[in-house]
């Protein structure tokens, strides 16, 4: 049974993405405000990010108005469910830091050298890292994924793990 | 300054795509090399990775490892990316555009538990936004397939029904008819075959007359195997030719010689063995140029039945040879060696060796849907 959903690449069709933010911009920012009581600059923010979503499916799409409204819509609804989640702080919290925050010379520094190392592995080192340590993956899954032997995952693992250390004495240079 | 941010992305989204098409056209054939070597800058970029996902989805129908290679070398670059180089909705969208390509190229290679998985990651990728939900009902749309796939069909029905308000508010027709077709796909796997009749008819007609061809191949293509299955070779029959019709105009090869393959089993069912011979010989060897060796031995399977039809058990017996060692080449489960050796040694004597034929080809479809499946003997008349 055959179920149809790849469908082959659309044809590319030429799309004014100026003139379809300007006609629908303001439209979708009234209604983040009106129907969904979001602030004018939340409001802004999510139909500059429904904008954004939209670039890559520009050519698909066949209704834009009828896209961009109903993304506008789910965004805010999203938007409202998260907020709902917030909790004022108490008023003698309001000139402390976020605690997240209180880390943040060293986990910001840490996350970008864990990037430009991971950058300057080959893709297939930068794979097995990901899916071990960023996805959580098992060696066994890690195996599936790249096709191989749980065996030769776990070397390809441990030889990266290594060959990461060597990039980041090297000051990450690939 | 919203509107010029905005424009500002598109067109460097739009440049680094097209930069990126005569790299990754030279790329074709060559991926596996490629996850080996290091990344040139001039691929670190979420141009790169798009065309890389078009690449993948093309490819899927020809190589699925190929696509599975392609799919995987983007979302080495997309989680590489210097931090903060696109607006998060574009990152996110990018990552799960990405790992949707992974998950259903590990489908097309019957590696369900991958598929998943990658489905997973898509959906919490798109999640990490507030305006991906036409994205999310895709991924969703596409993890529902895979798991009607596993005959999880209660779980592929909730997720249909999830998720085609979602596509109905957004305008999207198109994946709609796709997600009517699983509808009906469940009910066929169910045995319900007249709903899922029904259901194939009702969409011929919604989609006659539009530009959606494949999903109209599709319907045709399910529509000649419930046929089939209700005992109506002539109607499905019909069905198969559009489909194939269809599927030659799409240039979509695979998803032909599927059809053929189905074609070629009525044409078994019907009693025209000769000619249901030759079409699976064909079926056969297209299957196995392209490595796809799980359908390569069930189309041997119909051979061997063939074969026994037409009184020719020292062929039948010489071709599970042959499948046998295409399996043991391939590394396949060996579960289904068990299963084949059990056909092999009971063909020469069996007073109903078709019967044996079946139960085996059974269980190998069912196999590549629940991997562990234990195969059990039939009770097997003394000769």
């Amino acid at each position: 049974m055959t179920a149809a959903v790849n469908t082959p690449a659309e044809l590319e069709r030429t799309v004014d993405l100026g003139a379809i933010y300007d006609a629908h911009y303001r439209l979708l920012v009234g209604l983040a405000i009106e129907r969904y009581d979001v602030s004018e600059t939340e409001a802004q923010t999510l139909a500059h990010d429904v904008f954004l979503a939209f670039i890559t499916k520009a050519n698909e799409i066949m209704d834009a108005r009828t896209w961009l409204v109903s993304a506008i819509c789910n965004a805010s609804k999203y938007y409202l469910r998260v907020r709902a989640r917030y909790v004022s702080l108490p008023d003698a919290l309001r000139e402390r830091p976020d605690p997240r925050l209180s880390r943040v010379q060293d986990f910001l520094p840490e996350q970008l050298t864990a990037r430009q190392i991971l950058a300057c592995l080959i893709p297939r080192c930068q794979l097995a890292l990901h899916l071990r340590y960023v996805e959580g993956y098992s060696i066994r899954e890690v195996a599936v994924e790249l096709r191989t032997t749980e065996r030769y995952a776990q070397k390809l693992v441990g030889k990266c793990l290594r060959r990461a250390h060597e990039c980041y004495r090297n000051g990450a240079r690939p | 300054m919203n509107r010029d941010s905005f424009l500002h992305n598109a067109a460097q989204l739009t440049a680094e795509r097209e930069a990126a098409r005569p790299r990754i056209a030279a790329l074709r054939g060559t991926v596996s090399h490629a996850q080996d070597e290091p990344v040139p800058p001039s691929w670190r970029n979420a141009g790169f990775v798009q065309e890389l996902i078009t690449a993948a989805a093309d490819m899927l129908e020809t190589d699925a490892r190929e696509s599975l290679c392609m799919a995987q070398l983007a979302l080495a670059i997309t989680t590489s990316l210097p931090h903060n180089s696109y607006p998060l909705p574009i990152q996110a969208q990018m990552e799960a555009f990405v790992w949707k390509e992974i998950g259903t190229a590990h489908r097309f290679l019957s590696e369900y538990d991958a598929a998943l998985r990658a489905y997973d990651a898509a959906l919490r990728s798109v999640r990490r936004t507030s305006v991906l939900a036409h994205d999310e009902a895709i991924i969703e749309l596409a993890r529902a397939v895979a798991l009607s796939d596993l005959g999880r069909h209660d779980d592929a029905l909730a997720l249909i029904a999830q998720t085609a308000p979602v596509l109905h508010e957004f305008g999207d027709g198109s994946r709609l008819h796709q997600a009517a077709l699983l509808k009906a796909i469940v009910h066929q796997r169910r045995g319900e075959l007249a709903a899922a009749r029904t259901t194939y008819e009702e969409l011929v007609s919604l989609l006659e007359g539009t530009d959606d061809l494949h999903t109209l191949a599709a319907v045709y293509n399910n529509l000649g195997q419930v046929c089939i299955d209700l005992g109506q070779p002539s109607v499905a029959l019909l069905a198969l030719q559009h489909a194939r019709a269809l599927l030659e105009a799409l240039d979509m090869p695979a998803e032909q010689t599927r059809t053929n393959w189905v074609l070629a089993r009525v044409l078994l069912s019907i009693g025209q063995y000769a000619n249901a011979i030759n079409a699976l010989q064909s079926i056969r060897a297209q299957f196995l140029s392209r490595g796809m060796s799980e359908e390569a031995a069930l189309v041997g399977l119909d051979l061997i039945d063939a074969s026994i039809a037409t009184e020719q058990r020292d062929r039948a017996i010489a071709l599970t040879e042959q499948v046998i060692a295409e399996f043991t080449a391939a590394g396949l489960n060996e579960r289904a060696m068990t299963a084949l050796s059990y056909l092999h040694d009971l063909v020469p004597t069996a007073a109903e060796p078709r019967r044996i034929v079946a139960h085996v080809r059974l269980y190998l479809e069912e196999l590549r849907r629940e991997p562990t499946r234990l195969f059990l003997p039939l009770d097997e008349p003394s000769p």
